[in-house]
């Protein structure tokens, strides 16, 4: 049987909602290898089977690659949400984030364009400086869903709301560096 | 060192006082979530290298100066 630990309350926990205003994706091909989760010990409880150990490698990606393309997100548009799926002692987590993206422009829909069916791996930092890490380079996650429009009235918004999805058995919660530079 | 940002990186003036712990993968711009966010290693200034050493970033740290030679006194 795993050792499992009580979980304890935080005093004068910080546990602001909503995610930050910029996204994090990389194809999940330009991963050289996928970090191991820290588990530094073997009892359950302090976090560290859910973070990962270390930074990511892109090595080999190629000129232009190896990076963490960024794309701004709408305040108060974007969140992640963990919701447990499946049979009665067959839990898995149905991951999903979504954000929107501000315009409608050749620009965002080429983004759109070039997301929609992309495997990708996605960064999405929270409030409290969570990153939280959907996808690995085995395993990627997907645009699920995605939902444009121009607006109708000066009152609406115009831009593209998405929905990122990923299914796993453990969360990944990421503290190393996000890279945004592209292998020269 | 192709492909990692390096102490060699760092802007001289910060290359004198400070050095990368050890050659990070990627870069020179990456996001550090826990310590500021957008650094660029290559551009960086003394006060924003300073920061991140107090925030106790792993990624960079004061150099340690080397002992002061002392000449050993004359025999008598």
């Amino acid at each position: 049987m795993c050792k499992i630990k009580k979980l304890t309350s935080t005093a004068c926990m910080k546990n602001a909602a909503g995610v930050t205003g910029t996204g994090y994706m990389a194809p999940s091909e330009e991963f050289a290898s996928w970090p191991a989760y820290q588990n530094t010990s073997d009892t359950l409880g302090d976090g560290d089977t859910v973070r990962l150990d270390g930074n990511f490698s892109f090595t080999g990606a190629g000129t232009g690659n190896g990076y963490f393309r960024t794309y701004p997100m709408l305040l108060e548009k974007g969140q992640v949400n963990y919701k447990l799926v499946g049979g009665l002692g067959s839990k898995s987590y149905e991951v999903t984030a979504s954000f929107y993206v501000l315009g409608l422009n050749a620009e965002e829909l080429e983004f759109g364009t070039s997301m929609k069916n992309i495997p990708g791996v996605w960064l999405f930092k929270d409030k409290n400086n969570v990153v939280h890490c959907l996808g690995s380079k085995d395993d990627p996650a997907y645009i699920s869903e995605g939902d444009g429009t121009t607006g109708a009235a000066a009152t609406d918004e115009r831009g593209t709301l998405y929905t990122c999805r990923w299914i796993t058995s453990t969360p990944q919660v990421y503290e190393g560096t996000i890279n945004l530079t592209p292998i020269a | 060192m192709k492909g990692f940002t390096t102490t060699d990186m760092l802007p001289e003036p910060v290359r004198a006082q400070y050095e990368m712990t050890k050659p990070l993968e990627g870069g020179p711009r990456f996001n550090l979530p826990h310590y500021g966010g957008d650094v660029d290693f290559s551009t960086i200034t003394v006060q924003q290298a300073a920061a991140l050493v107090r925030m106790k970033c792993p990624y960079i740290r004061l150099k340690v100066l080397a002992a002061k030679k002392v000449d050993p006194e004359p025999p008598k």
